[in-house]
């Protein structure tokens, strides 16, 4: 019976030390695909803005139906707030939107400065400073994705062998 | 199409809180034509036949948040708009604007640090042009028409609602297809794809474009019995006209002018006259709130009225 619960014990430090693992490995991969989900949502803005020169509550309605992921959930929302509150400047929703969701998000600080600054700037010039702005804010998000999967890879192995040589260790030093 | 009070309610929305307030507490929503915001000055509010000042002082920021609402939050959607100095909101409503002018490429970029804003209500008169229908109708065929008149006497509100007469058919004589060459917005004050205002069932309008091109266009492609466009005058203007012409399309089209002479001293303009172009010239007038033809030529120069 105690051999019993000693294993039981084992198995339960080892599924814990991989389970932590997991996590952080989980979490470097969601970052990736966040990043990529706002990349797609740039660019798509970047090509609905220069074709069609929508004004940005019928843009973020459009990008919330066709982008997938955390972006295009973030459109949708903010495409439903400017809706709601006719009276309040972009910017601010944008500002409130981005503390809101961010807790439920796995990007980093450095991420989340790049989409507080397209939301400080978006919509408030003419076309041709919208289309410099998304280009840079395209080009520091991919840098930041190429970083992240740089990471992913790097990190994601070693990760899930730290989780068995973690467990294992613990394992041994208890018994 | 908008009731009137439906109207006002979208624009109330899209004005700040407090400027939504201040106008609706201090007049008769129905008389007032304009609102007029000065950066530095209190908002005046033109009536009918006076004008009135409120208690409030427009600040530099509420006019940029008040852009901003007009705006959608999206300049670079306004962009040509805003370059020419005004935007159509839905409803109508046309917001003339002005500040420090930029340029780019030798053109007029637009305007930074806007400091004063014209809120115009717009307003339809149905029937108002069925004073001139005796004179514009001949056996069943609208003739080739200029309006002329100074600025405000109600050009473009009898423009648009002969437009709308002979479009849904109540002008006397069957129901035609229009085409109207809207650039500066102001007959069908498209908004979203949707004109504003009642131009009729059976009207095609292209807006915010070159009165000539658009022209050229609705011959080409929408095949209209009617060709509707505001404010002529250029050389390209006249030449557009001339094509309509050679494609057997009625005309109607307004001006600025005094009188006749004025008219004639315009240099394209006065040449489509003296060619006979125009077989009806209608300087209305105002009188008593009612639009009236007060003074009419016909093709050679020969007035009627």
């Amino acid at each position: 019976m105690s051999a019993l619960c000693v294993m039981f014990g084992a198995l339960c430090v080892l599924v814990a030390c991989l389970g932590v693992f997991g996590l952080v490995r989980l979490a470097l991969k969601m970052r990736q695909t966040e990043l990529q989900s706002w990349l797609s949502a740039v660019r798509l803005l970047s090509a609905e803005m220069n074709f069609g020169v929508l004004p940005l509550p019928r843009l973020c309605s459009l990008l919330g139906e066709r982008v997938d992921g955390t972006a295009g959930c973030f459109f949708a929302n903010l495409g439903d707030e400017l809706g709601r509150q006719k009276q309040a400047a972009l910017p601010q929703i944008w500002q409130e939107l981005l503390v809101t969701e961010r807790s439920g998000w796995h990007l980093s600080a450095a991420d989340v400065s790049v989409l507080a600054d397209l939301g400080a700037g978006l919509g408030k010039s003419g076309l041709a400073n919208q289309r410099r702005l998304l280009a840079l804010t395209e080009e520091r998000l991919a840098s930041l994705h190429d970083e992240a999967a740089a990471r992913c890879e790097r990190l994601y192995r070693l990760l899930g062998a730290l989780g068995w040589c973690s467990g294992l260790l613990l394992v041994c030093l208890w018994l | 199409m908008w009731e009137e009070d439906e109207r006002w309610q979208r624009l109330l929305g899209q004005l700040l809180p407090e400027l939504a307030t201040a106008v609706r507490q201090a007049a008769d929503l129905a008389a007032v034509q304009e609102i007029r915001l000065r950066t530095g000055w209190p908002v005046r509010l033109r009536l009918l036949d006076n004008e009135l000042t409120l208690d409030l002082i427009w600040r530099r920021e509420q006019q940029e948040q008040q852009l901003m609402l007009f705006l959608d939050n999206s300049v670079y959607a306004f962009e040509e708009q805003l370059r020419q100095g005004f935007v159509t909101l839905a409803g109508g409503h046309r917001v003339g604007l002005v500040g420090q002018a930029w340029y780019a490429d030798g053109r007029l970029g637009g305007f930074r640090d806007i400091c004063s804003q014209n809120i115009r209500i717009a307003r339809e008169l149905p029937g108002v042009a069925k004073p001139l229908l005796p004179y514009i109708i001949c056996r069943g065929r609208v003739l080739r028409t200029l309006l002329a008149a100074p600025p405000g006497v109600g050009k473009t509100t009898l423009l648009r609602d002969l437009v709308r007469m002979l479009a849904d058919g109540e002008a006397g004589i069957s129901p035609l297809n229009v085409g109207v060459a809207d650039e500066r917005m102001e007959l069908a004050a498209v908004f979203n794809g949707q004109a504003q205002l009642n131009v009729g069932s059976r009207c095609d309008v292209i807006s915010g474009c070159e009165k000539a091109s658009a022209v050229q266009i609705l011959l080409r492609v929408m095949g209209p019995q009617v060709v509707v466009t505001d404010e002529i005058g250029s050389r390209e203007d006249a030449a557009a006209l001339a094509e309509a012409l050679n494609a057997g399309v009625s005309v109607l089209a307004s001006a600025h002018a005094a009188d006749y002479d004025e008219l004639l001293g315009r240099p394209w303009l006065g040449d489509l006259l003296r060619q006979g172009f125009f077989e009806r010239v209608i300087f209305p007038r105002r009188k008593g709130g009612v639009l009236l033809p007060a003074v009419v030529y016909d093709a050679d120069g020969v007035r009627l009225k």
